[in-house]
């Protein structure tokens, strides 16, 4: 973030006749994120997340661990469901407007549960296995129908499921085998 | 175990002590603990962590009166005593509330730096120091087409130094520190002391005359805490020995003596 600032205006001021950018749209994304953050502390009663951060590393640690099969990511994909529907509901009682740490973990546990569910839609619509993830269902490698990078988009609040193409070197890609 | 965790923040006119207990699993760390008490007890404690792993330099706090990484130091060995570190005394590591070493596990934030909330302390004045000393390579040749090549021996030496990873521990633990607030201290003096020595470095004269006074070389006392505080074993006494000694040779060869 830091650094990122410091060359976006670098480049500006070095362009000749640059125009320089709207800043609304970010002071737009500015006063949501205020107004989220005043919404989640107001929130009093409800359970207390860090309960639902436990339960979502034991639902990824058993569920999605390198040896995966369908029906156990069903349930994974479920969990996570419910996690979030938890989440939802759920609070914390540190309302400090400075260091507020319960808060960081608040939005880093959001953050989370969405990357749980990327992570989960992905490994299960790939019926094959490939480096770490080893399926138990699908044993083999499946170049025919599983050579192409998964992209997980967000559309209306809800994830989608795409494909692309994997743009290949120098080498044919073939299977390792150890 | 039992803790006394120091409580501050702004508009209170004096920290309070807060009292937790609990039973810990083995090998927790007291960055463990903090985390513990603030899911089950309290969630406004503040401290700060990043890498939890004793690279980072972010989690330095003064623990049972020793300033240490709260990420590397384990409950277990410490509430048993075995953790102990003799220091040379200064005020912030004498008795400052009543504490029972063999009860209880005491956590304060890193002395000598003004304290923001509970354990984070505003970091400023130490780097303000680290960026006098120019921390940076100032190499004299031109860029060499490949790389620049260092004798391993020199790198050995080198290595003593580069290894700090500013987490101001040291700076926590010296008495010239608390007693003279303008002293550069430990970590900004021997990573001067590192560019001195580094062969690739084109200035390495005039860098020991960056920090020729006063609050440079000559205030250390050689207490030595900063030595034995330091988690990565950076010797910074050393570093601040070798330079005085330096420095008088140029002197005295100046003067024709
Ligand atoms: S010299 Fe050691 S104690 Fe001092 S800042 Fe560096 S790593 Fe920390
Ligand atoms: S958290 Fe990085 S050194 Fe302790």
């Amino acid at each position: 973030m830091v650094f990122g600032r410091i060359v976006a205006d670098k480049i500006i001021e070095e362009i000749p006749n640059a125009e320089k950018p709207e800043t609304e749209p970010v002071m737009g994304a500015v006063r949501s994120m205020h107004n989220k953050i005043e919404t989640i502390l107001q929130r009093d009663d409800g359970e207390k997340f860090f309960s639902i951060k436990t339960d979502l590393t034991v639902t990824m640690q058993e569920k999605f661990g390198i040896f995966r099969d369908n029906d156990t990511m069903k349930e994974g994909l479920h969990e996570i469901g419910q996690l979030k529907e938890r989440f939802s509901k759920s609070c914390f009682n540190n309302k400090e407007p400075t260091y507020n740490h319960a808060l960081i973990q608040f939005l880093e546990l959001e953050a989370m549960l969405k990357i749980a569910e990327v992570v989960a839609m992905g490994a299960i619509e790939r019926r094959e296995s490939r480096g770490s993830h080893k399926r138990n269902d699908y044993p083999d490698r499946d170049d025919e129908n599983f050579l192409k990078h998964t992209i997980i988009n967000m559309k209306d609040g809800k994830l989608v499921l795409n494909y692309k193409p994997v743009k290949l070197g120098m080498f044919k890609p073939k299977e390792r085998v150890y | 175990m039992k803790f006394k965790i120091f409580r501050f923040k702004e508009g209170m006119e004096k920290p309070i002590y807060d009292k937790f207990e609990f039973e810990p699993p083995t090998g927790m760390t007291v960055l463990g603990a903090l985390f513990y008490l603030q899911q089950n007890f309290d969630d406004s404690i503040a401290f700060h962590y990043s890498c939890r792993g004793a690279v980072c330099g972010t989690c330095a706090m003064l623990i049972n009166k020793v300033p240490r990484l709260a990420c590397r130091t384990q409950l277990e060995p410490l509430i048993q005593g075995e953790l102990k570190i003799p220091l040379s005394p200064y005020s912030a590591i004498e008795e400052t509330v009543a504490w029972d070493p063999e009860e209880e596990i005491l956590i304060e934030p890193l002395p000598h730096l003004p304290v923001k909330k509970d354990l984070i302390v505003d970091m400023d004045k130490f780097f303000d120091y680290y960026l006098e000393v120019e921390p940076v390579l100032q190499p004299a040749d031109p860029e060499p087409a490949l790389e620049r090549l260092m004798d391993p021996d020199a790198v050995k030496e080198l290595e003593l130094y580069t290894n700090c990873i500013l987490c101001a521990s040291c700076f926590g633990s010296c008495p010239v520190d608390g007693a003279k607030p303008d002293y550069l201290g430990p970590a900004a003096l021997a990573k001067l002391y590192r560019f001195y020595i580094d062969p690739r470095e084109g200035n390495n004269e005039s860098r020991l005359f960056l920090a020729d006074k006063p609050s440079g070389w000559w205030d250390c006392e050689f207490h030595g805490n900063c030595r034995r505080v330091c988690p990565k074993d950076v010797p910074p006494l050393i570093g601040i020995a070798k330079a005085r000694e330096k420095l008088n040779i140029i002197k005295n060869r100046k003067d024709g003596k």
